[in-house]
């Protein structure tokens, strides 16, 4: 194009047919586009989730039996167990006589463990019999607020909120209560929802209480040992709650000087001379970058404790570690049960234990509860999910070698009320229900 | 640094000569300005850290650094040539993930590394074929383009991992993280590597020169016979490919493709050429003044964390050095007489 081309003025004629080529154009490429969209919204451009669900107490034969502790970030309502006379009703033939509808919204559709967790409950959903709808909130909270408003519209005959910015659950509360549609609110609570969830406190000290022994049974003790948390800090006080108690307990059973809970905080990255806190936000690469600075800071003979809130956290600064050639100076425990996470518990030495969710299953967990609440059941404040603490010897009995859920843990007293829903028989895969 | 006006073939030669060396002169007496101005706050912050922490100046800490800094570096080396030919490149956030993820998943299929590393810089150098044309062809500004292909090449990303991390199931895919020269990992030399042939090409050689006159003045540079069009397209395709090739670095380091990872190297990758003295309008800029402000970048994050600086206020204290550091550099410029 020459420059007289460039600096030519158009004729009004010609302004007039490219505005309306645009006007005609327009309407046409928009909806070509809005027919071949999905409705699901596109995978985030955002690194990977901070706001993980992190496991629950074991059910592994080693570990206590799992308290009814339900511990959340805003208010702290004790859970209360067993709604066993709730849950006598059967609220399978009122649920089956018509297909219900549900919406679910997805704390984000990238990341291992959210890609599964979506894509298990749209399967259980189509198993059980329900109409489906699936939204993005993308871990943020106006995306969150606007796909609200646009299940809300749809009428669906329940929710599934899985909102990873904990501050506006006043306002999805507003939305759905407006809507008088109730809701379930996955992981992270949503007031006026029913809560689905594990307890991440109950994870981090069940860890704790597995891993330790493992490093005194190698002579490690508190004198030599460092800890290293990594923290997903925009994840919420909840969700870190888990590596928060983790050094709580660890500190208890080497014989440090004692930790608080409150003691560990977002803002923290000392704890005491033994623990150090490091920022992964909850991503592969972050929490490889820190762990390699902090590793600096770590004397090099000095045997190390790794956990962090997410496989992929833990997969980074193991990472770190490895590359730094300190493997053998440290023990790993994960946290989600993710195929490489369950690798590594196979396969390498210093990774001993590894928290499950069992993410990619939580739908039937969900579809039973929606089966229950739609007919009639007043749930319990806190549902939990299926969760154990996986080590290299029971491994086998829940994942087959491809890492797929193969036996889910039996139902506990938090869950129990479940199975009168008839929903998880229909599943065939949790210990106990036939 | 920009080309001195040689107004040719209407001076004597010995005169040409005399004003192309003067020029030449007063070029590098910029640039030398550039590099002292940041050189110089680079050397505050080392002072500074190491009085601040005792673990900063350690060998095993400075190859630390090195090891931290060379995947911004790489992507912030393909940038600078974007810059100074007056564009700039935010696709590189999406094709750095996305050459992590393809690599893992070619390694993963049995292709042999080095072949594995050629089809991600093909990949890459698609993706800035793909904007190149954009900008050059349908005359669509940079900003634009870029984000625009900086959101499909991310979207590629997730859809060709499904969002999950890939492992690396054959281990020795990750050599350029695992094999070291005197602790230093191979990907450092490569980086290094990189750096020498891009100040060599924007220095001394024709393609160089070019860049500058394109960033100068593009309508001039047209005017003047340079093909503007094919050389912005190259820059473009440069550009990606580096960032293709930091996507094969970081998954080597992490032994792992993921989607997630270098999310944020198009802002840092900007910032540390702009630290470096380039300017946003073209024309300026320079590789070592890149490389100052890419390991400002990485040595200020590096201390902060070894000083155990919560999280949340190492991004306050970036921003506030980053204001610094730049104000440092105006500084000098405008104690040099430099008004631009």
């Amino acid at each position: 194009m020459s420059i007289s081309q460039i600096s030519a003025p158009i004729s009004r004629r010609q302004a007039l047919r490219r505005f309306a080529a645009l006007g005609v154009g327009l309407p046409i490429v928009s909806s070509v586009l809005a027919a071949c969209a999905p409705q699901a919204q596109a995978p985030a451009a955002t690194s990977a989730p901070a706001a993980a669900p992190t496991t629950a107490p074991a059910a592994a034969p080693t570990s206590a039996p799992p308290k009814p502790a339900a511990t959340a970030p805003t208010a702290a309502p004790a859970a209360t167990v067993a709604p066993t006379a709730a849950a006598t009703t059967a609220p399978t033939t009122a649920a089956a006589a018509k297909q219900y509808s549900l919406s679910f919204a997805n704390v984000l559709e990238s990341g291992e463990l959210f890609v599964q967790l979506g894509n298990g409950i749209e399967e259980a959903a189509k198993v059980a019999g329900f109409k489906f709808k699936r939204y993005n909130n993308n871990l943020d909270g106006p995306t969150a607020i606007n796909n609200a408003r646009l299940m809300v519209q749809d009428q669906p005959d329940l929710i599934l909120e899985y909102n990873g910015v904990e501050g506006i659950g006043e306002s999805l509360r507003k939305i759905f209560d407006d809507a008088k549609i109730p809701f379930i609110a996955i992981n992270v609570p949503v007031p006026g929802g029913v809560w689905f969830n594990l307890v991440n406190k109950e994870i981090g000290t069940d860890t704790a209480n597995i891993v330790v022994p493992m490093a005194k049974a190698k002579g490690w003790t508190g004198a030599d040992t460092t800890v290293v948390i990594i923290q997903g800090s925009t994840a919420g006080e909840e969700v870190n709650d888990c590596v928060r108690y983790f050094m709580v307990t660890t500190a208890k059973l080497l014989g440090l000087p004692e930790v608080q809970p409150s003691d560990i905080t977002a803002l923290t990255t000392t704890i005491g001379s033994n623990g150090l806190q490091v920022d992964g936000k909850g991503t592969l690469e972050e929490s490889y970058n820190q762990v390699k600075n902090a590793l600096q800071t770590i004397p090099a003979g000095r045997h190390i404790l790794l956990y962090s809130i997410n496989d992929d956290s833990v997969i980074g600064g193991w990472r770190a570690i490895s590359e730094s050639q300190r493997e053998s100076n440290t023990i790993v425990a994960g946290l989600g049960g993710s195929v490489a996470a369950l690798e590594e518990l196979r396969t390498n030495p210093q990774w001993v234990a590894e928290g499950s969710v069992f993410a990619t299953h939580w739908g039937e967990y969900l579809m039973a509860m929606a089966t229950a609440i739609l007919g009639g059941v007043t749930p319990p404040p806190l549902t939990k999910s299926p969760q154990a603490v996986l080590l290299k010897d029971n491994v086998g009995k829940y994942y087959d070698a491809e890492g797929k859920v193969t036996l889910l843990p039996p139902l506990v007293a938090e869950n129990m009320y479940l199975k009168a829903t008839g929903v998880l028989q229909k599943f065939k895969n949790v210990e106990g229900l036939s | 640094m920009t080309d001195a006006p040689v107004a040719l073939g209407t001076r004597e030669p010995a005169e040409q000569v005399a004003a192309v060396a003067a020029g030449r002169r007063e070029n590098l007496i910029q640039a030398s300005f550039q590099i002292l101005g940041i050189g110089t706050f680079y050397v505050l912050i080392l002072v500074f850290f190491a009085f601040a922490t005792p673990n900063f100046l350690t060998y095993s800490n400075t190859l630390n650094i090195l090891s931290n800094v060379t995947v911004i570096g790489l992507v912030a080396g393909g940038q600078v040539l974007t810059i100074i030919s007056g564009g700039f490149d935010l696709s590189v956030s999406g094709v750095v993930p996305l050459g992590a993820v393809t690599f893992a998943l070619l390694t993963n299929a049995g292709v042999v590394t080095v072949p594995a590393i050629l089809a991600v810089l093909a990949v890459g150098g698609l993706v800035g074929l793909c904007n190149g044309l954009i900008v050059t062809r349908l005359g669509i500004n940079p900003l634009i383009t870029t984000l625009g292909t900086l959101s499909i090449t991310t979207g590629l990303a997730y859809t060709l991992s499904r969002g999950v991390t890939i492992p690396f199931r054959n281990p020795a895919a990750g050599v350029l993280a695992d094999r070291t020269v005197g602790g230093l990992s191979w990907y450092v030399l490569a980086f290094a590597l990189a750096s020498v042939i891009a100040f060599a090409m924007l220095r001394y050689t024709v393609f160089g020169r070019m860049l500058y006159a394109i960033g100068g003045n593009r309508d001039a540079s047209r005017l003047a016979g340079l093909r503007v069009d094919l050389l912005t397209v190259l820059v473009y395709m440069l550009c990606s490919m580096m960032a293709a090739f930091a996507g094969v670095v970081v998954s080597s380091q992490l032994l792992a493709g993921s989607a997630t990872v270098g999310a944020d190297a198009a802002l840092s990758s900007i910032a540390a050429v702009i630290l470096g003295g380039a300017s946003l309008t073209g024309g300026v800029g320079g590789v070592p003044g890149t490389l100052i402000g890419v390991l400002v970048l990485g040595t200020i994050s590096n201390g902060m964390a070894l000083m155990q600086v919560p999280a949340f206020y190492q991004q306050i204290a970036t921003g506030v050095i980053l204001l610094l550091a730049v104000g440092f550099g105006r500084l000098r410029a405008v104690l040099s007489g430099d008004s631009s």
